[in-house]
């Protein structure tokens, strides 16, 4: 589905991304893992076309479309009502009045934000708006999607309704792209795993494989192990066959 | 694309109009003119009246008059005497001020070399052509006042006329400041601006958000014009320095939007931009002050060439009705240049990566 190729990107000085590549796969969840600061928003932001490569190539198929979702980091505008911003982005889209109407019902029996998406957004609570930020990533039905740690900041009701949407999504046949540090979305929802560390990806593996690595089943640690270690000599040893 | 601009116009109004800062803006532009030609008015002397006046002559019309000012209540500040030897009466500073007729026409005279008798005889002429004149029926009168005269009458208007283009560009620049601080800096201090970008191509926003702050900004700019002629009873020479007053101020306010979303472009945070169209608010209305009060040469070649002040220099000769075409068209010329290179510019700067970073 995704092809990234030997990907670079620096702000100023500074390597962000070296020499990336990393290939996504349709109908499968990959999480994106690393320490803060690896560059994990600045590679979807690559991927999403937010921001452009310095070099290396980003390849999709043509009739393929994105929807992007980032996190903790979008706010919505306050003197709309939620409904007005997803309309909004909506038409963006190019999507018609009617299919819209009957996308947003879609979406509300999963994300239910019918009690409040008729209230300025000024109103909202942290999990409200993520919600509505949701809507508006998927209003369009994307074939691929990029979300951005999605449940940090949200209290624990909140990130379920979160995870639910995202299994939603994953029942669809919906390729995802989900950058987190949160365990469970890692070893429950992903069907592989991506570990990014100095600007490269360290480890490609589907997530049972990465997982029998670990000699206790203590995932946390596990993974803050990898994420300190020696990452790129190990790499070999999370290869699907 | 025109479908997808017209959806961002239509986001950007109901974010204006829910917002109470397009009141206030509505209510500076509409009584800003009021305000000052009330402020004018009690700011410039307006000592209350007391006048000596002499009727010079014994003919009929003066016996009316003279009657009509001694008979009318409201006159007790008038004192009025019928006289033979009123110049001589002047000269000595005994009368303020000579009602005389000569060949059917009526003027008021006063002592040239005296402050006091020039300047209460200006406001008594106002009071004396609207209140004493019109009572008595004498058709084949005339009443012609002096150049003096007719200043003091029109003053506050005069002042406000001068006052004029640096209120204007004062009302237009700070007009679309407060919603231009929005259009980019708050988009990027909200981070909408990522989705915004990810969901259509970057040029579309910038003429979606361009022609939605050009229209608030005209419209703002037609309440305060229609405000000021209102206020100052038409102060245009002819209706052609009016349309030609609402050219100038149309592209002053497309510039002065462009201006304003381009500084909000630049900024991360809504206060920085706030700031910075601050300052872009006080330099060109400073720098009108200096031109309309010719603190600045208005023919210096700086003045012709630069956009934006040559414009005002231009709008504020207009208004006053001693305006050059080919300055005039120079000056438009210049503006419009002005607004297309600076078009440019926002095209490849909303194109980088500048925008999110």
């Amino acid at each position: 589905m995704l092809q990234i190729e030997h990907l670079f990107k620096n702000f100023g000085h500074q390597e962000i991304i070296k020499d990336l590549s990393l290939t996504i796969h349709k109908n499968e969840i990959t999480a994106l893992i690393g320490k803060n600061g690896a560059g994990k928003t600045t590679l979807i932001r690559l991927i999403s076309g937010i921001l452009q490569p310095d070099f290396g190539k980003i390849s999709f198929p043509k009739d393929i479309s994105i929807g992007v979702h980032l996190g903790g980091n979008s706010e919505l505008y306050d003197n709309l009502t939620g409904e007005e911003s997803i309309k909004y982005f909506a038409k963006l889209k190019h999507m018609p009045a009617t299919l819209i109407d009957k996308r947003i019902n879609e979406l509300n029996d999963i994300l239910k934000f019918s009690e409040f998406f008729r209230a300025p957004a000024r109103t909202y609570s942290r999990g409200m708006r993520q919600k509505i930020t949701f809507a508006i990533s998927v209003i369009h039905d994307p074939d691929f999607l990029l979300l951005d740690e999605p449940t940090t900041g949200l209290d624990l009701e909140a990130a379920g309704d979160v995870v639910h949407f995202i299994q939603y999504l994953k029942t669809n046949k919906k390729a995802i792209f989900i950058s987190t540090h949160n365990v469970y979305e890692i070893s429950e929802l992903s069907d592989r795993i991506a570990l990014l560390s100095n600007g490269k990806i360290a480890v490609d593996s589907p997530t049972s494989n990465f997982f029998k690595s670990c000699a206790h089943n203590n995932k946390i640690e596990f993974i803050i192990d990898r994420l300190n270690g020696e990452t790129y000599h190990e790499k070999h040893r999370f290869d699907d066959n | 694309m025109k479908s997808i601009v017209l959806t961002i116009i239509k986001r950007e109004f109901q974010e204006i109009f829910r917002d109470k800062t397009c009141i206030i803006l509505i209510c500076i532009s509409t009584f800003i003119f009021p305000i000052l030609s009330i402020g004018l008015n009690i700011i410039v002397p307006n000592k209350s009246l007391h006048i000596r006046v002499a009727v010079e002559s014994q003919s009929d019309v003066c016996t009316d008059i003279f009657t009509a000012i001694q008979s009318n209540p409201d006159t007790q500040y008038i004192d009025i005497i019928q006289s033979s030897n009123a110049y001589e009466q002047l000269k000595n500073n005994d009368i303020d001020c000579i009602i005389s007729i000569k060949d059917h026409v009526i003027s008021l005279i006063a002592n040239p070399y005296s402050y006091s008798s020039i300047s209460s005889t200006a406001k008594f002429a106002e009071v004396f052509e609207n209140v004493y004149l019109s009572s008595i029926n004498h058709n084949t009168i005339t009443f012609r006042m002096t150049d003096e005269q007719q200043q003091a009458i029109n003053m506050p208007t005069a002042m406000v006329t001068i006052f004029a283009p640096a209120v204007f560009v004062m009302v237009i620049f700070q007009g679309v400041s407060g919603f231009a601080n929005d259009m980019f800096a708050g988009e990027r201090e909200r981070k909408t601006i990522e989705l915004l970008i990810h969901s259509t191509k970057r040029p579309y926003i910038l003429f979606g958000k361009l022609i939605a702050l050009a229209i608030i900004s005209l419209l703002n700019t037609g309440i305060a014009l229609f405000s000021y002629s209102l206020s100052c009873r038409f102060p245009f020479s002819s209706p052609l320095s009016a349309l030609l007053t609402l050219v100038c101020l149309s592209i002053l306010s497309i510039a002065a939007s462009l201006i304003s979303l381009t500084v909000s472009m630049h900024c991360k945070k809504i206060r920085q931009a706030q700031f910075i169209n601050e300052l872009f608010t006080l330099l060109p209305t400073g720098m009108t002050v200096a031109v309309c009060f010719e603190m600045i040469n208005r023919n210096h070649i700086l003045v012709r060439i630069m956009p934006i002040l040559n414009l005002v220099s231009s709008f504020s000769t207009v208004v006053n009705g001693n305006w050059n075409i080919s300055e005039l068209i120079l000056s438009i010329v210049i503006s419009i240049a002005f607004i297309i290179l600076l078009i440019l510019y926002d095209i490849r700067y909303i194109n980088s990566e500048k925008l999110i970073l």
